[in-house]
């Protein structure tokens, strides 16, 4: 349809190899998440639910395709900052709310599904948690208070950044990092516990519900820990100040909304439960 | 504007050929493989479509087995929602919101890419199992309702799984890509109360998209889980069939208006400029979009009538699908008023756009008879739903593309125009083809005969009229390929002849996308330049009285 286009007309849009291949890579990780439950067998009863070596190594490759894409996508944002090429500040944090608002309903279907499990389990006379287990509110509200102080640390880098205090920027986005990566080393802990304490993800209704919701905010918070971290590396190579900040901005709202799921999710599967209140 | 002007249109790589296509990040470009595609999609679709008619054109078995219908009307229905409609509508956007706001490009430039690119593996992934000895395609119809779709065993399954999975994903950052275009990247002069109809369209849709796409996400992953992981989400003690249900349909009815609002937005544009009138009630047409969208929310449970649910619940839903109608009902009636006294130029595009009022209607009011509850009892899972959803996704969506499609063809196709005639011959034979499929299903319907069976019972006691009926429905199938064969056809020949024009072909009110596509600034693989003075109305005026003038006569 276009083979007489082209010649040398100036105001081409710059051209990226990335979004074809992330797609490519989203696809293989999806293929090896699929290979993975072929060959668990969970529905015959006698398998050994044991993950294939080829499963593991297609998921594995499927991982490493998303980050190395998303690593190429990223350094292209890198290599165009000195040329302006992008579509300034404000766009990049509308966007960034739509999607949040979109993870909001994300994380409602989620909690829905939960509070339909718990109806279900009173309804059946099972109570709530439906089976023997006590998860640790003390030692999982000690991390989350981590995660908590990372809001507040970002917060503090993004108005050093507004006042063009560059060092100062640096250092509390790196604190918030690390503050991030603790409350993720709690998370992998209990999850540890929990599965030596013998629940797993399908043993009853409650940890079913419990491994989905945790486990899937935990993926957001490691998806925004690599936003955060693609940000501090272009920050030490001096991008980024008070005109031009949208990805720090981008990625700290992303931060924001993941400890605001995480406050409800303390609430709902923690705290609530051990008042009484399920 | 930010301190530093920032740019879209950087010159930094010159490819061509395949390399071109698989980086590019060009709205226009990204517009037209979403095209191409979705008529390959289309083909496939139809072509399942066209195996079931000849299975039902008797009864009794003779062409497919019980398992391969299974599959057919699965992929059929997967295909021409996700993969066909979908896509179309997605081209038609991309091409032309952001020339319509005068706007560079879209927001995201290469988010916009990877939109596309997920649809392609999905695709693929969708229709693999076919050509593996021993899968099974897709073969729990498009909702996939448990407990079927979480204990049917094999591979095919959880690949339809992944597949609507990055279909998701794919619209969702599409849709945030479009709202952030229309809110952020309005150029000169645009604003969103005189921004064209179409515009609004695609805002309102994608608002239905981004907030239902993650809660439909979330239940196919739930699937996935308890077909893989050992999960009781849908099936087994303490778990809920009826969630999925809920899930799927809080995506399942935004995700029919997210079909066909784009369309009403391609009548928007069509109807005023071929009745020589501006569009009548361009704010109650904007407003009308917005409250089908957001009404849209609130109706899904009138897909459960019958699973038992609370029958106060179902009498809510039963009004709010009652009050879907009367936005509806707004945006006909400005389209009949924006026709009234109007000049009617009676090409292509136009009668495109007649045939969607017409057939919307049909499937309009039908939908209104299924949300009533005592009526959608009686017709649940019959072929009267086959058919009042055909003439809403066909009679509406399909006319509506092609109406689209005609009305653009210049710009789409650099200058090159469709033969008329040919275009005409399309229109009614898939304008009566349309009508002798679907109609009849009406009638199989009030006559009982169930959606989604691989048999029937021919009715001989009435003079087998059930066989009767299914006949005519498979001959207008036919009719309906032989349309859209003589729609490629017409491409090709265009491609061929190479009959170009230089300007607005319709005469008529004069449109921005024209205008601007006359001034030489609408060119694949470069950005829109927004910032220099347009070329005086007069000129081009005087340009498109030649123009038409010339396609008149010729």
């Amino acid at each position: 349809m276009s083979s007489d286009q082209g010649g040398d007309h100036p105001h081409l849009p710059h051209g990226s190899v990335w979004p074809f291949w992330l797609a490519v890579a989203i696809s293989l990780l999806g293929i090896g998440l699929v290979m993975l439950g072929q060959s668990l067998q969970m529905n015959d009863p006698n398998a050994a639910h044991v993950a294939s070596p080829l499963s593991l190594t297609v998921l594995g490759l499927g991982v490493a395709a998303v980050v190395g894409t998303l690593a190429g996508w990223f350094f292209e944002d890198y290599k165009w900052w000195p040329s302006n090429t992008g579509t300034g500040t404000h766009i990049p944090k509308a966007g960034a709310l739509l999607f949040i608002s979109s993870e909001f309903f994300l994380f409602g279907a989620l909690f829905a599904n939960y509070f339909t499990f718990q109806h279900l389990s009173h309804a059946n006379g099972l109570g709530w948690p439906d089976g023997e287990v006590e998860l640790p509110l003390l030692k999982t509200g000690f991390f989350s208070l981590f995660l908590f102080a990372s809001s507040a640390t970002i917060h503090k880098a993004d108005n050093h950044l507004r006042r063009n205090e560059h060092k100062q920027f640096v250092r509390w986005w790196g604190l918030t990092i690390l503050l991030g990566l603790v409350f993720l080393g709690g998370q992998v802990m209990e999850y540890t516990n929990l599965i030596a304490e013998g629940h797993t993800l399908g043993s009853s209704q409650f940890m079913t519900a419990f491994f989905i919701l945790t486990g899937t905010h935990g993926l957001h918070v490691f998806g925004g820990l690599g936003l955060l971290f693609v940000m501090w590396l272009r920050a030490r190579k001096g991008q980024f100040n008070a005109q031009r900040h949208a990805g720090p901005q981008v990625a700290s709202m992303y931060w924001h909304f993941v400890d605001i799921v995480w406050v409800v999710v303390l609430t709902v599967l923690y705290i609530l439960p051990a008042l009484g209140f399920a | 504007m930010a301190a530093a002007e920032f740019v879209m249109a950087e010159p930094s790589h010159k490819r061509t050929g395949l390399m071109r296509w698989l980086t590019t990040t060009d709205h226009k470009e990204i517009g037209l493989m979403y095209l191409w595609a979705g008529f390959v999609f289309f083909i496939l679709g139809g072509i399942a479509a066209l195996l079931m008619r000849l299975e039902l054109f008797q009864p009794g078995l003779q062409v497919v087995s019980g398992e391969t219908f299974n599959e057919l009307f699965s992929l059929h229905g997967t295909t021409m929602v996700f993969l066909w409609i979908m896509p179309a509508v997605a081209g038609l956007g991309n091409y032309f919101v952001p020339i319509m706001l005068k706007a560079k490009d879209m927001a995201y430039p290469r988010v916009n890419a990877l939109s596309f690119w997920l649809i392609v593996p999905a695709g693929i992934l969708l229709y693999l199992p076919l050509l593996i000895q021993g899968w099974t395609a897709v073969n729990v119809t498009w909702v996939g309702y448990p407990p079927l779709s979480t204990t049917f065993p094999g591979v095919g399954l959880d690949l339809w799984i992944l597949a609507l999975i990055l279909l998701g994903m794919a619209s969702t950052l599409g849709s945030i890509n479009f709202l952030v275009t229309i809110f952020k990247m309005r150029g000169p002069g645009v604003t969103l109360f005189n921004m064209p109809l179409f515009a609004w369209a695609q805002l309102a849709t994608s608002v239905l998209l981004v907030f239902s796409l993650p809660v439909v996400t979330v239940a196919f992953l739930m699937l996935l889980f308890d077909r893989s992981f050992g999960t009781h989400f849908f099936t087994g003690a303490g778990s809920e069939p009826i969630l999925y249900q809920h899930l799927f349909w809080f995506f399942g009815h935004p995700e029919v208006y997210v079909l066909i609002l784009p369309l009403m937005g391609v009548l928007n544009e069509v109807i005023p400029k071929f009745s020589r009138r501006p569009v009548f009630g361009y704010t109650s047409m904007a407003w009308a979009m917005m409250g089908i969208a957001i009404v849209g929310f609130i109706v899904w449970a009138h897909h459960m009538f019958t699973t038992g649910i609370n029958p106060t619940v179902r009498a809510v839903f039963m009004f709010n699908t009652m009050l879907v109608g009367v936005p509806t009902g707004v945006k006909v009636f400005n389209w009949l008023t924006t026709m009234w006294g109007g000049q009617i130029a009676l090409k292509a595009p136009m009668k495109h756009a007649l045939g969607f009022i017409w057939l919307f209607v049909i499937g309009g009011i039908t939908g209104v008879m299924l949300g009533a509850i005592p009526v959608d009892y009686a017709l649940h899972d019959s072929y009267f739903v086959v058919a009042h959803f055909h003439y809403t996704m066909v009679g509406g969506a399909v006319f509506g593309i092609f109406a689209g499609i005609y009305y653009w063809y210049p710009i789409l196709s650099n200058g090159r125009m469709y033969n008329e005639k040919m275009a005409n011959g399309q229109f009614w034979l898939m304008f009566v083809g349309f009508n002798l499929t679907f109609f009849p299903q009406f009638l199989l319907g009030l006559n009982g005969m169930p959606r989604r069976v691989v048999d029937y019972d021919p009715l001989p006691q009435y003079g087998n009229i059930q066989t009767l009926l299914n006949q005519m429905s498979t001959v207008g199938a036919f009719m309906i390929a032989l349309a859209v064969f003589v729609f490629l056809l017409n491409v090709a020949v265009s491609h061929r002849r190479n009959v170009r024009v230089s300007a607005d072909p319709w005469g008529g009110n004069r449109v921005v996308e024209y205008q601007l596509w006359e001034q030489g600034r609408v060119k694949l693989g470069e950005g829109l330049i927004v910032d220099h003075e347009p070329e005086p109305l007069a000129v081009t005026e005087a340009k498109a009285r030649a123009a038409a003038e010339r396609l008149e006569a010729a």
